[in-house]
């Protein structure tokens, strides 16, 4: 718990002071590792705790991105990403319900398909507006945005560590081992499985929203794009869903990857991702923090 | 003083007869078997009383309250434990995790992780299990397994608690040791035990008072020496017509 | 609405309907035999559409003919992936549905590799080409060529496999080991023999209807995707598992869709599929065959 603390904190510091020393592009670079672990975090409080595994994540996050896109010029910017984490938390407290009561791998494909339907809604939606695309004026500039980042990837990871350590994440738990048993045993069940899927939308929300100022450019296909749920799914199982580090080695070395690979061969990428996931899932399930530090799966997590 | 009680109860699925006309009273401190062929319906009465089937008819008041409507997890939280024919254990915690989760949800509501720890290994002291504690659930053997789900009823500080077939692929020196802790259970955590067997020999010796269940029906109540001599339950159960 | 406007319309409907009876017959069959959901299933159409592309373009071969090509092709890669991933998952002893999420996240994988493998290859770029599209006139309703081609393949197709799963030997080892796995096993039927028939005879339907697409539509790597949502719309809307209810089911998303989106617009299209997708989902959660009680 102490050296985790430790750790933890040392991160934080490091990627505090690294605008302070770098130039645009390793900042870009540090804004897209903070992004990610936002959201593999936020994304294991849901799907790693109950193992109900979300193939659609971006639904959040594009969600998130189109409140600020929508509400940009009008509400400052402070009030802006709470409003997009909490328009993401109502979205996923209305489909939860009958969402949750779908199992296993129906569940996976059902959380894809919510999120691909979202975004032809959104795209029906603009064309019904007339705008195929919106710009975004004086959006906050790049130091600024870094550091709202920061804090939401602290803000995740504090909250994976708290639901790990607490009651309701031992009820998670015992959700994804055995769901029938655990209401057996007086796991409320269907309320805490609806809390997780909520907690899990909120920061992914309010990230879209940081996003969508930064690129200054919102257009619906791009922002609700599958590829952001298959990364972060990739991320957690090859990072390792099981532990707080878990998302962060997988964040730090996938856009460290892409940063390598993206620009001259985004589809060499794409197939490497694919590649380290299947090898992942049939041999190295624990993902890299089981590997690395498999002591930790015992006692307090 | 009357724990359970059920008034004509009946539980169709679909156009199919599983329960009908089921009325029967456990007393505070009983330990009531249910024995019947397969099929009789014995497991769907324990799917009824703890809440995962929702009954077609009739009436169930565990401590004078009705269950009607109520979820698997408030009937436990009221008081009803039960341990499941097919075993479910939480196979990726450990086996004091196992038992601890219990303790912390159940009737009992441990105030914290620690008191629910206590609890957890008081339990799997009882049970055998305290050297296994670190271990993985999955990685026990079967009758491991079924001293742990009982452990882990157990621990949800249920006074009801419902066995289902507790004994069903132990060996006869594992039987004995089950039996053992049972008692052991009983009288150390004051329960009331309602218990589906078909080992019989292990039932005779444990059960006050047997109710005979045949196709959905209640044919006999009554001790187990009563049962074993009435000639219907002899017809149906014991190798009279085919079940 | 017209006279007129109806027939052209139900004769879309009717070869839109064959093919997505044709795509998720083979998805239907994967899933049924060995519970696998095939989430790279529109890629094998992908995979099909290009072989019958390149057939045609480099040999000048019908693509009623090359889809014999597609077809073995997507069997030799249904042979690869059985050896290469799935005996070891299948194998694994661990509980089934474990398997069941895993598999999903395999293929998964799959997907992206064979998208991305196809991008690099033959670029992002649509293709089409030009076969069989002189127009043909019945009373008032006007169809190309190719499309009547693929209307018929596709049917001949799914009554060839209706009756060998009713009459061949073989066919009824499938529905057995559909039905009842572990009871299929005790009456003598090569339970991995069955397994790998099924997974090829699924490949290979599924690049057939994308021969057979190909002929009418546009191609590109990425055009698998909605054929993979189509597959699963209707394999759940007849039935998992359920093969005649498959194909009626494939009508059906046929209909809905060529008349839902001659009603509003075609950007409506994308709306209705994933719409029907996850209504189906959330009203029929438990998605197994036999329809399965769920616990309250």
């Amino acid at each position: 718990m102490k050296a985790t603390a430790a750790l933890l904190s040392i991160l934080v510091l490091a990627f505090a002071a690294l605008p302070l020393g770098a130039g645009d592009y390793f900042i870009g670079v540090g804004l897209s590792v903070l992004m990610y672990v936002a959201l593999t975090q936020s994304w294991t409080v849901l799907s790693g705790m109950t193992g109900y595994v979300s193939l659609g994540h971006v639904v959040f996050y594009g969600l998130g991105g189109y409140v600020a896109a929508l509400a940009w010029g009008t509400v400052p910017l402070a009030a802006i990403i709470p409003l997009a984490g909490i328009a993401a938390f109502a979205l996923a407290a209305t489909i939860g319900s009958p969402a949750l009561r779908v199992r296993g791998p129906y569940f996976v494909i059902l959380t894809f398909g919510l999120a691909e339907l979202v975004k032809y809604i959104v795209i029906v939606i603009e064309g019904w507006l007339g705008k195929f695309s919106r710009v975004m004026f004086g959006a906050p500039g790049l130091d600024t945005l870094y550091y709202i980042m920061l804090a939401l990837a602290a803000a995740a990871t504090i909250l994976t560590l708290s639901v790990r350590r607490s009651r309701f994440g031992q009820g998670l738990r015992a959700i994804r081992e055995n769901e029938e048993a655990a209401e057996t045993v007086g796991v409320p069940t269907v309320r805490f499985k609806l809390l997780a899927f909520g907690l899990s939308a909120i920061i992914p929300g309010m990230v879209g929203s940081v996003m969508v100022l930064r690129s200054t450019y919102f257009e619906p296909a791009q922002l609700f794009d599958p590829v952001v749920s298959f990364s972060i799914v990739t991320m957690a199982v090859v990072g390792g869903s099981d532990d707080v580090m878990g998302p962060l080695l997988g964040a730090a070395g996938f856009v460290v990857l892409s940063e390598l690979l993206w620009a001259n061969a985004p589809q060499l990428y794409m197939i490497f991702l694919g590649l380290l996931l299947i090898l992942f899932v049939l041999f190295v399930p624990e993902g890299m923090s089981g590997k690395l530090f498999p002591a930790r799966r015992r006692g307090a997590r | 003083m009357t724990l359970l009680a059920l008034h004509d109860v009946s539980k169709f699925f679909g156009g199919l007869r599983a329960l009908s006309a089921i009325s029967f009273e456990v007393a505070a401190g009983e330990i009531v078997g249910i024995i019947g062929a397969n099929g009789a319906g014995k497991t769907t009465l324990f799917s009824l009383i703890a809440g995962h089937e929702r009954a077609s008819g009739g009436e169930i008041r565990f401590e004078g309250r009705n269950l009607a409507g109520m979820r698997p997890h408030q009937i436990c939280r009221l008081g009803v434990a039960r341990t499941f024919q097919i075993v479910r254990p939480f196979g990726g915690l450990t086996v004091e995790e196992n038992v601890a989760t219990a303790a912390m949800f159940g009737a009992a509501r441990a105030a914290s992780p620690a008191a629910a720890a206590t609890r957890a290994r008081d339990l799997l002291d009882l049970v055998g299990l305290r050297e296994r504690a670190t271990d993985l659930a999955e990685t026990l053997t079967l009758s491991g397994q079924k001293r742990l789900e009982l452990a882990r009823a157990v621990a949800t500080g249920g006074r009801l608690l419902l066995l289902d077939e507790v004994m069903a692929g132990l060996t006869p020196t594992e039987v004995v040791a089950m039996l053992d802790v049972v008692r052991r259970l009983h009288r150390e955590y004051r329960l009331t035990i309602l218990i589906i067997e078909h080992v019989m020999r292990a039932l005779m010796q444990l059960a006050e008072r047997i109710i005979v269940l045949h196709h959905g029906e209640q044919i006999a109540e009554g001790t187990p020496a009563a049962i074993n001599a009435d000639p219907r339950v002899h017809a149906c159960y014991f190798g009279g017509a085919a079940a | 609405m017209d006279a007129i406007l109806s027939g052209q319309l139900l004769a879309a409907a009717l070869v839109t309907g064959a093919l997505y009876a044709l795509t998720a017959l083979g998805l239907n069959l994967v899933y049924g035999t060995m519970r696998l959901l095939n989430v790279a299933h529109g890629d094998l159409v992908m995979i099909g559409a290009y072989v019958a592309f390149w057939a045609f373009t480099l040999l000048a071969l019908s693509p009623l003919l090359s889809l014999l090509g597609s077809a073995a092709l997507a069997a030799l890669l249904g042979l690869a992936l059985y050896y290469g991933l799935f005996r070891r998952l299948l194998d694994g002893g661990k509980a089934a549905q474990r398997l069941e999420a895993n598999s999903l996240l395999l293929f998964f994988g799959v997907s992206v590799i064979v998208q991305n493998l196809a991008a690099l290859q033959f670029t992002s770029t649509p293709r089409g080409f030009q076969y069989l599209d002189e127009v043909y006139h019945f009373g008032n309703i006007a169809v190309t060529g190719n499309r009547i081609a693929a209307f018929l393949v596709a049917i001949a197709i799914c009554l060839g496999v209706m009756a060998f799963l009713r009459f061949h030997v073989t066919g009824l080892a499938i529905k057995a080991l559909i039905q009842r796995r572990d009871a299929a096993a005790i009456v003598g039927v090569n339970i991995e023999r069955v397994q790998i028939l099924t997974l090829c005879l699924g490949f290979a339907t599924a690049s057939v209807a994308g021969a057979l697409v190909s002929m009418t539509e546009q191609i590109s790597p990425f055009m698998g995707f909605p054929f993979t949502i189509a597959a699963f719309v209707v394999i759940i809307l007849g039935g998992l598992g359920n093969i005649t209810g498959g194909i009626a089911a494939g009508f059906l998303l046929g209909l809905l869709e060529t008349y839902g989106v001659a009603l509003t617009s075609s950007a409506y299209r994308s709306i209705l599929v994933y719409g029907v997708f996850v209504l189906i989902l959330l009203v029929r959660p438990q998605g197994l065959l036999g329809g399965r009680r769920t616990v309250r």
